[in-house]
């Protein structure tokens, strides 16, 4: 919205044009499958966005989206016999009905018994594709193909690094574009005064509805590409840890930052990586990291260290600049 | 097809129980702090592991002893958590705090393998045997779970309504800052309740300790299933907790009959979602709904 | 002279308290109207039920000939009815120009999000349209220079005036104003009554809950009086100055010349 004249401006298009030059770096298959997942995690973060950043709600029922998504794909592939491609059709009605689905309920549970009832629906659903027998039970389905153009198969790590690197970009326009649009205006005006809205005349219930419409379709495409990109998904993959990592990379972005949910989605995705190392106890350490990123900087990493390096910069003396900016 | 019917309301009521434990638990903290404990469920594993892995085997304790004294452990490591998670959170956004608890849950959990192993343990000769009821096969386990979930309860009742500090507790839950203002010391309430919330984990991870056994998971359905039943109960009071678990203890059991035994965990969570679609204050909503009613009727006559 | 809004015999009870009892109204086209009564009167009570925030126990509202009893309050503000609020409702994370286009959403916005991405040029084209008239009304109430400041760092007088603007960007013909002058300073007060009259010149009506008498007398052509959800009284803002319930009612007995009950006293 407004005008930031500062270096921090070409920050974003820096951090995507790194994303596109990474894999030259990281040559090794494992990393890659990382940064994949990292780019996949950023795509359901960026819808989340929405619900949770912009008109804040809390929803912990991501992962079972971000598997449902996966499981039509998967499912439509192979029991159906259906090209990738053309399974991104039921996959969006899917992302579509679920967003109705959940909106509905959001308009009458609120606050932290949304967070219950999301957690409830996260387990039902886990539940149902560990149980049932078409869905391969607890094994999941294997042997998923890839997508493929022609005769070309995005099939090795490297050719779905760009094709996932692709939808993240188109993932990102789409977003940014809603998010800099009146319905952007509209998700923030709910969570800051949902009274005040309706009065201008909006039916908060279109726009709450909206919002998790938004953020399912986001989490499903998301899902059929993790689908597709890993051929192969279990249940035990959708918890109610990876919803809850969902929202991390949104805190540990500052909620409501559009372009934290992307950094945030590359630190949840790869600090458990780099701490592997450690040894036996390395989710000790890195549970104890994100708790200490949560508590201490609630706003997110860059927005809280800014804040802290301004308020160094007032006590050294002259005058602090009084610069409130809250990018979104 | 008696007994069967008998035995599942026996061990649907002990589960109930154990929800309504629970549910009771996370209440106190829910009106002391305004917050859910998201860890709540790591908790009652933690008193699980103090009881079996270190009282029992590391110390060699009796059974009643190691009981006492995990209960203890446990309610110092509520006073440590209130001081450095829940009072400084306690202004934060919901979300920050949520957030906080489950990791939280997550460094109990990483902790609990690194210090007692992957291994499940299981308490020797403690609550085991079996009664014949009528016919019946009854854990014995079950009934020293009702037991001494209806003495908790009844302590609880107790202290709230007969002790200045419960008092005190009850005003902070209505309004904090107008507490405060009375002479109320809110931190220090906070404290305690942490305190007392986390003894009642101890209690639950040792009464259920020959049941799931101790191991990371123990808890984590019994703990999401205490939020159903206090959603069910309606959220923020005691009673309507106990009658929430008891209900859905009882239905899930029962629903066993007709379902297959994997959807268990299915019905409670359909069971909360569709209180929180139809009536949001739980049972009591619906209580008060139907006074409204009666109210009405009688008035227009 | 043209009636806009007129409220039947509307009743509100809460639980076993009457707040609000057969009050009867009538706003008439090119009029301010003003609402006033002692605490806990019903006045909020009513224009909550006007505007559809509360659905009303009994009783009609019609707008502009269109009955929009228990219409949900965004249903109320599409058929052209504003409102601001006692205690500021602003959205505190948006800037002031942002504040004003969520205001003008409902008349700049067609179809979902969906349609929003399909239709790039008309999305732009409303954008712009929006924006225009957001800086416009800024300029109206005062508010240009702050056009890019967040509306939660604006001092208290400004948000009002903002929350003003904003129900203005919604192409009302009727303004319910909840207290529009609490708070403010004589300064601000009198800046906030010229904009009022601004717009009042604008061709909006205006009907207005005040407690503060100086704002009341002077701007408003007619007064209704509640006390205890009841109407006690209507008129000019002379005739109702004058009238004894009304003095009765807010100073007490000792001053009500001559106990005439609680006589609706028709006139204006």
């Amino acid at each position: 919205m407004k005008d930031k004249r500062s270096i921090l401006k070409y920050f974003p298009l820096l951090m995507l044009g790194m994303i596109g030059i990474l894999p030259l770096f990281m040559t090794s298959n494992y990393y890659q499958t990382i940064c994949c997942q990292a780019m996949l995690y950023a795509v359901v973060a960026l819808g989340l966005n929405f619900i949770v950043g912009l008109s804040g709600l809390m929803t912990l029922g991501t992962a079972a989206i971000y598997g449902l998504g996966a499981y039509t794909s998967a499912l439509c592939c192979t029991k159906l016999g259906m090209n990738p491609w053309a399974a991104l059709v039921p996959v969006l009605f899917m992302g579509w009905l679920i967003g109705k689905g959940l909106g509905y309920p959001s308009l009458r549970v609120q606050g932290v018994y949304l967070s219950l009832a999301t957690i409830g629906f996260n387990e039902i659903v886990r539940s149902f594709l560990t149980n049932l027998e078409w869905t391969g039970s607890g094994t999941g389905i294997r042997n998923i193909e890839p997508y493929r153009i022609g005769d070309f198969a995005f099939d090795t790590q490297i050719r779905s690094y760009y094709l996932i690197y692709a939808v993240l970009l188109l993932f990102i326009g789409i977003a940014w574009k809603i998010v800099n649009s009146r319905w952007g205006r509209a998700f923030v005006a709910v969570k800051d005064n949902p009274e005040a809205l309706q009065i201008c005349g909006i039916d908060i219930a279109n726009v709450k509805i909206t919002a998790f419409t938004l953020s399912s379709v986001f989490a499903v495409v998301a899902g059929a590409m993790y689908a597709h990109f890993n051929r192969y998904i279990t249940p035990a993959t959708y918890t109610t840890d990876l919803s809850i990592s969902f929202v991390v990379m949104l805190i540990i972005g500052g909620l409501g930052n559009f372009w934290g949910c992307i950094y945030g989605a590359y630190i949840v995705a790869f600090l458990p990586q780099l701490l592997r190392p450690i040894g036996l106890s390395y989710k000790l350490i890195y549970a104890l990291i994100m708790m200490c990123l949560v508590v201490f900087f609630p706003n997110g990493l860059i927005r809280d260290m800014k804040k802290y390096l301004t308020f160094k910069r007032a006590l050294k003396g002259g005058a602090a600049s009084e610069n409130n900016s809250q990018d979104r | 097809m008696q007994n069967v019917l008998f035995q599942l309301i026996v061990s649907g009521t002990a589960m109930g129980f154990v929800y309504a434990l629970v549910a009771v638990e996370y209440t106190l903290i829910w009106n002391a702090c305004g917050l859910l404990n998201f860890s709540h469920e790591k908790i009652i594993m933690l008193g699980g592991y103090m009881f079996v892995g270190t009282c029992i085997t590391m110390f060699g304790m009796s059974n009643l002893l190691s009981a006492l004294l995990a209960i203890l452990l446990l309610g110092v490591f509520g006073i440590l958590i209130a001081v450095v998670i829940f009072i400084p959170l306690r202004n934060q956004s919901r979300l920050i705090a949520v957030v906080a608890t489950v990791m939280l849950g997550q460094i109990l959990n990483e902790a609990a393998v690194l210090v007692w192993g992957p291994v499940a343990l299981m308490p020797k000769n403690f609550l085991s045997g079996v009664f014949q009821i009528m016919g019946a096969t009854i854990a014995k386990s079950y009934v020293y779970i009702i037991m001494i979930s209806i003495f908790i309860i009844i302590a609880l009742q107790f202290v709230f309504k007969r002790t200045k500090f419960g008092k005190a507790m009850t005003c902070v839950s209505i309004h904090k800052t107008a507490a405060s203002l009375m002479g109320i010391n809110v931190k220090a309430s906070m404290v305690i309740t942490l305190m007392i919330s986390f003894m009642i984990c101890a209690v639950i991870g040792i009464i259920t300790a020959p049941i799931f056994t101790v191991k990371q998971q123990m808890a984590t359905m019994i703990a999401l299933k205490g939020f159903c039943a206090g959603v069910i109960g309606g959220f923020g009071s005691l009673p309507a907790a106990i009658a929430g678990g008891l209900i859905l203890g009882i239905v899930e059991n029962l629903a066993g009959l007709v379902l297959p035994a994997v959807f268990k965990d299915a019905v409670a969570f359909t069971l909360m979602i569709l209180f929180m679609m139809f009536s949001p204050k739980g049972l009591i909503g619906v209580k008060q709904e139907m006074d409204r009613k009666r109210q009405l009727r009688t008035g227009e006559v | 002279m043209k009636t806009i809004l007129k409220i039947d015999n509307l009743t509100k009870v809460f639980g076993g308290l009457e707040a609000v009892k057969d009050v009867n109204i009538q706003v008439q086209e090119r009029e301010i109207h003003a609402l006033i009564g002692p605490n806990g009167a019903g006045k909020t009570t009513t224009l909550s039920m006007i505007n559809g925030t509360l659905t009303p126990t009994t009783g009609k509202i019609v707008f502009r000939g269109k009955d929009i009893t228990g219409c949900p309050p965004h249903r109320a503000a599409a058929e052209g009815l504003g409102r601001t609020f006692q205690n500021i409702k602003q959205f505190g994370s948006l800037t002031v120009l942002e504040n004003l286009m969520v205001g003008g959403m409902y008349h700049h916005n067609k179809g979902g999000v969906l349609h929003m991405l399909l239709h790039r040029k008309e999305t732009r084209e409303l954008e712009r349209q929006v924006r225009e008239k957001a800086e416009e009304i800024a300029c109206k109430i005062g508010v240009r220079n702050l056009c890019g400041e967040y509306a939660g760092n604006l001092p208290y007088g400004r948000q009002k005036v903002l929350e003003l603007g904003r129900a203005m960007m919604g192409d009302p013909r009727l303004i319910l104003l909840d207290e529009p002058a609490a708070g403010l300073n004589p300064s601000e007060r009198a800046e906030f009554v010229e904009i009022l009259n601004k717009i009042y010149e604008e061709g909006i009506d205006l009907f207005l809950i005040e407690h503060n008498m100086d704002v009341v007398m002077n701007i408003s052509h007619k007064i209704t009086v509640l006390n205890f959800g009841r109407k006690i009284a209507e008129g000019t803002p002379r005739k109702v100055a004058n009238n004894a319930a009304v003095i009765k009612a807010y100073l007490g007995d000792r001053y009500g010349k001559n106990d005439q009950g609680g006589e609706p006293n028709a006139g204006g």
